[in-house]
């Protein structure tokens, strides 16, 4: 084997290191935004909103991410065109791009698998607490934003290593989609 | 034609097809999930009570397969597995063979799926009390009879879990075959999508049916997990 070869493809490896990491950020912000009130509305929400959630929750994580990316990519980037408001819209840079839709697959994927993760993070939280908190007459978003969230937030630290990890390790998902990354 | 013609069971309808690349999918994830398992066995027991190098080895592979991305070790045992094994053959006299695209996919994805079992199996095994390994010994039992009748009740509790959560992998990890051209249920998918310009039914479609197949799967290791558990005390 020739190792050599690989001297010359220095640049493009960087370029690719870069939207790999690129892709895992953006990824796992967002989706950790989608997945806390996902996770939320199965603990408290109303029933319509709780199955929703579990719904969502149940689809990604029961369908493999490559056909999701698919799902995005060729069949909302067959859509868009057709519409041609969208075609003439400031945004249609974007909406051509196979990063656009693989980022958006795999936010909507962490928050699925996240969206689980929080729920049972805010479940654990001891009642108590949160009994303790309301009896001091705080509001629900201030018991949510002072207590509820902070609490569950460090339960799930070690979990989100984890699955940051498994993001990482699914973004070559992204190079059947045009992608140029690692 | 609407989406009910293009999902029908006979051409120009692509339920046939779809059905097929669906069997096809169970039927590499089932093998992949024996070869699997079976590396995981021997791989636990060299794990846990095995010579030094063995240890070292089995340490290597399951580290290094467990932290590739899936679909680059896919991508990377299939075509160089393939590439190495046909140049043993031609030095060894016998000339290159075609490799069955259903046995490389076999093998690729029980590789990857013995590292993760090997882990799973271990921790399962290193969760029996050493007491009742060391009394069935003091029984006198053979190491296949200990295995039948102490370890494996006993670790299965223990293991059914982490397994249910493989099998799900095997069944989604296997729609990365697709990119090295095997036809399975993702590239017949995307090949439905592609000639009839359908994709967001094609898709869709797919996601249904590999959605039934973890939802029937998870059923199927909830009743499992019942049953290894019987007379267990309940948790909570």
């Amino acid at each position: 084997m020739d190792f050599t070869i690989l001297i010359k493809f220095v640049p493009l490896i960087v370029t690719g290191l870069w939207y790999t990491i690129l892709l895992l950020v953006l990824s796992v912000f967002f989706g950790m935004i989608l997945a806390i009130p996902i996770g939320l509305v199965q603990v408290t929400g109303p029933k319509p909103l709780a199955w929703l959630a579990v719904g969502f929750c149940t689809v990604i994580r029961g369908t493999p991410l490559l056909v999701q990316l698919y799902l995005l990519y060729y069949g909302l980037g067959s859509l868009f065109p057709q519409i041609p408001w969208i075609r003439h819209s400031f945004l249609w840079p974007v909406l051509r791009e196979g990063f656009f839709y693989a980022t958006l697959a795999f936010t909507l994927s962490f928050a699925g698998y996240e969206g689980a993760v929080m729920k049972g993070a805010f479940a654990s939280v001891p009642k108590g607490e949160l009994e303790a908190a309301r009896a001091f007459g705080m509001s629900p978003f201030t018991v949510l934003r002072r207590i509820w969230f902070p609490r569950a937030f460090r339960i799930v630290l070690p979990t989100l290593g984890g699955e940051t990890i498994l993001q990482l390790k699914a973004t070559p998902i992204a190079a059947m989609v045009t992608v140029v990354e690692l | 034609m609407n989406w009910l013609d293009l999902l029908a069971w006979n051409p120009p309808g692509w339920g046939r097809n779809l059905f097929f690349g669906a069997i096809s999918t169970l039927e590499i994830s089932f093998c992949a999930y024996a070869l699997g398992l079976l590396i995981g066995l021997l791989g636990a027991r060299g794990k846990l009570n095995g010579g030094k190098l063995t240890k070292r080895l089995l340490e290597w592979y399951t580290t290094i397969v467990r932290s590739v991305p899936e679909l680059l070790l896919i991508v990377i045992l299939f075509y160089t597995g393939t590439q190495g094994l046909n140049e043993l053959l031609v030095k060894l006299g016998i000339g290159p063979i075609r490799i069955n695209g259903f046995i490389a996919a076999v093998a690729v994805l029980g590789v990857v799926q013995g590292a993760y079992s090997t882990e799973v199996l271990r921790g399962a095994i290193k969760a029996i009390p050493v007491g009742q390994i060391e009394a069935a010994k003091a029984y006198g039992m053979s190491p296949f009879l200990l295995f039948r009748r102490i370890t494996l009740p006993s670790m299965l509790p223990y293991a059914i879990p982490g397994l249910s959560n493989l099998w799900l992998n095997a069944t989604k990890d296997s729609a990365l075959i697709s990119v090295v051209g095997y036809l399975e249920l993702t590239k017949i998918t995307q090949q439905a999508a592609g000639y009839t310009k359908w994709y967001i039914t094609f898709y869709c479609a797919a996601a249904l049916i590999y959605l039934i197949i973890s939802l029937a799967s998870l059923q199927g290791f909830g009743m499992l997990d019942r049953y290894v558990r019987r007379g267990q005390p309940k948790v909570r």
